[in-house]
């Protein structure tokens, strides 16, 4: 996933486009992967994505190295999915906002639930609950960055991402349960 | 029962199942990656081409168009005249276009794109009816029909460089 190769960075920066289709084909894979996980057709996660490489090849002056390319580039195409999401209107009312105190860090579920298992029940989340669940859990992004993403305050984030979870462990304890008796 | 923090299940980059990416994804990117490029270096002589037009057409608008309209009240026969030059133009442009290719999604997207572009300019036009004297109006009208020449024309031009590179295989 990470280039080494600085060379080739350098090279996109001068808007080479040989440099830049290897930065493409070393990435639209597991970029595809991102967008594919916020828009569920095909043919939209795949123009999202083009359309994030290119954001990125016209701003890669403001690439700083101390991060990975990849994980820039992520953030690039995960806002880029959201902006089309937002244009679905996506809202995120803060008016059932809880004033959520407690630093919730307990992420503690059996052991017997998979991977698998997490991921299925994230998609039967409601809309809004899932999208912060997957951008902290999977993206792994913390609420600042959710914050900025979703353009809410964090305290919604968190809010929400704490709903999410609840929701999360009943989903995955009723179908326990079956599993078990 | 045994817990543990799902968050470390999701750190670990073990994900190896792969979705595949539409068929010619690759191309379609090289086309709008040449597009952007492109783009940029058209852009300066575009600018300066519709400057001319524009500077044109608005100096014709002032002598010849705003005084017919001023005297009988009738409709910019002008600029209907232009607009009409234009709309063939686009028109032969958008069936050129077709006989280039058959990629239905690519055809799909450039006839919303007119589209927009057109909506855009009857509400020009309209704003233009309530407001006959300002030239601004004219100017993004006449804009609004050079772009959407423009945007045929460039289309073109890329399919036209993706076919001469068919098998054109990038290396560093």
């Amino acid at each position: 996933m990470h280039i080494q190769n600085e060379s080739l960075i350098k090279a996109c920066r001068q808007q080479n486009q040989l440099a830049q289709m290897q930065v493409y084909d070393l990435y639209a894979q597991s970029m595809f992967k991102v967008a594919l996980r916020y828009l569920k057709n095909d043919e939209d996660a795949k123009d999202i994505m083009q359309e994030g490489f290119l954001k990125a090849f016209q701003k890669i002056d403001q690439y700083k190295p101390d991060a990975s390319f990849g994980a820039w580039l992520k953030r690039i195409i995960i806002n880029q999915c959201f902006d089309t999401l937002k244009k679905k209107q996506l809202q995120f009312n803060d008016v059932d906002v809880e004033t959520l105190k407690i630093i919730d860090s307990n992420w503690e579920f059996d052991v017997c639930i998979s991977k698998e298992n997490i991921l299925e029940a994230i998609e039967n989340l409601s809309d809004k609950h899932k999208l912060v669940v997957k951008l902290y859990l999977i993206e792994g992004y913390d609420h600042e960055e959710i914050a900025e993403i979703l353009e809410i305050p964090a305290e919604t984030s968190r809010t929400h991402l704490h709903r999410g979870k609840l929701k999360l462990k009943e989903l995955l304890k009723s179908k326990y349960d079956e599993a078990r008796y | 029962m045994m817990k543990h923090d799902i968050r470390k299940l999701f750190n670990e980059d073990d994900d190896m199942q792969i979705q595949s990416l539409p068929s010619n994804h690759r191309n379609e990117f090289l086309m709008k990656l040449k597009s952007r490029q492109n783009h940029k270096k058209q852009f300066f002589y575009v600018k300066i081409a519709a400057a001319l037009i524009i500077s044109a057409t608005v100096s014709f608008g002032v002598y010849h168009i705003l005084p017919i309209k001023n005297h009988n009240g009738n409709s910019l026969t002008h600029l209907d005249s232009i607009e009409k030059e234009y709309q063939n133009n686009i028109n032969t442009e958008w069936n050129n276009f077709l006989k280039v290719t058959n990629d239905s999604i690519l055809i799909k997207r450039y006839e919303q794109k007119l589209k927009e572009l057109e909506s855009d300019y009857s509400s020009l036009s309209h704003d233009l009816k309530s407001n006959p004297k300002n030239l601004l109006i004219i100017e993004d009208l006449i804009n609004n029909l050079q772009n959407r020449l423009q945007l045929l024309q460039d289309i073109q031009a890329h399919i036209q460089t993706l076919n001469n590179n068919d098998n054109y295989e990038i290396t560093l």
